[in-house]
């Protein structure tokens, strides 16, 4: 590593800072659950290290005891269609790396990874490579420490309610939504959003729902903010 | 379930997920994005992160399923609140997180809400 790569890498690391300190209980608490399914800590450090969902993995968690493993392979990829819209909306802003870089870096895309990375876009500008990886190995490492923890203190868990760790998520989305709300059509996104998420999750439509929205979401602000230029 | 199936699980999973992952870069991969394809693109971000914040803040578990969670009882709702305020003011990203979740923890543990 020279020394403007590792500079890079570290800053992708400090930005994920908040992803980290979300990641670890929740990684934590989904050791936990793995565990009691009856997975060993090799496992499920395995399995935080190649499949990193959060989502997808505590699912397997409730289905491994009763289902096939395609069974449940299929049900992660359902539950996982969304990171299809988070490739697809990056495309433009990594078009110049090479493919390994692309295919290395997609690996590790999440609801927060993704979340960062929207965040340091620029129109017409490449992300930078190492910062993006800084980003995307902090998280994941943090990822996989917590349910190594999880896995092994399985048993003396303190509460997680308590600490308000069960919101550290949702509060790194609002300030990586909030700077948005000043563009007058992000704004206008954000309360479609709100409002189509109310209703599909109301259908229980689960994750589906979300997915549906954002697509719906987007075409309708560009049909009305663009379409009439 | 035996060990085998176990890894198999974890493999397949693995190589699914990836999957979801990659599909755009090999079916986009060769031509270049529309201008109306982007513009429609930059909207993905706002609209997803929306959603999951309200499927996550605005619905609770009942019975394995999501239901809708409207109340002043649902502190995560309150918390937002102060949360979106505290980014308005202060502009700043950190502070913005840590004093979100900090004034959950307030709630919760001083005043007991």
């Amino acid at each position: 590593m020279n020394k403007n790569t590792s500079a890079d890498f570290l800053k992708g690391v400090k930005i994920a800072f908040p992803v980290i300190i979300g990641y670890i209980p929740l990684g934590f608490a989904c050791g936990v659950v793995l565990q009691s399914a009856g997975l060993t800590v090799l496992q499920i450090a395995l399995m935080s290290l190649l499949v990193f969902a959060g989502a997808g993995q505590y699912i397997a968690a409730g289905m491994i005891v009763a289902s096939s493993p395609l069974t449940i392979g299929i049900t992660i990829f359902i539950i996982n269609l969304r990171h299809i819209l988070y490739t697809s909306s990056l495309i433009p802003y990594i078009g110049k790396w090479t493919s390994v870089k692309k295919y290395i870096f997609a690996s590790e895309i999440t609801d927060e990874t993704f979340a960062l990375h929207s965040s340091m876009l620029k129109e017409n500008e490449t992300l930078n490579y190492n910062q993006a990886m800084g980003i995307n190995i902090a998280s994941h490492s943090a990822w996989v420490l917590g349910t190594i923890l999880g896995a092994i203190l399985g048993s003396v868990i303190p509460s997680e309610e308590a600490f308000a760790i069960d919101f550290a998520l949702p509060a790194l989305f609002i300030a990586l939504i909030l700077p948005r709300l000043t563009h007058r059509p992000q704004l206008v996104a954000a309360v479609i959003a709100t409002i189509l998420t109310i209703i599909f999750t109301s259908l229980d439509m689960s994750y589906g729902g979300v997915i549906l929205t954002a697509v719906l979401t987007s075409i309708i602000t560009y049909i009305i903010f663009e379409s009439k230029k | 379930m035996s060990d085998f199936n176990i890894y198999l699980t974890i493999i397949l999973m693995a190589v699914f997920t990836y999957a979801t992952r990659i599909i755009p870069l090999i079916v986009i991969r060769k031509r270049k994005l529309g201008e109306k394809t982007v513009k429609i693109l930059s909207f993905i971000p706002v609209s997803i992160l929306t959603s999951l914040l309200v499927y996550d803040i605005l619905f609770h578990d009942v019975n394995g399923k999501r239901e809708l969670y409207l109340s002043l009882d649902n502190d995560r709702i309150i918390a937002s609140v102060i949360t979106f305020i505290i980014g308005y003011t202060t502009k700043n990203f950190y502070v913005t997180v840590i004093g979100g979740i900090l004034s959950l923890i307030i709630m919760r543990q001083i005043i007991g809400y």
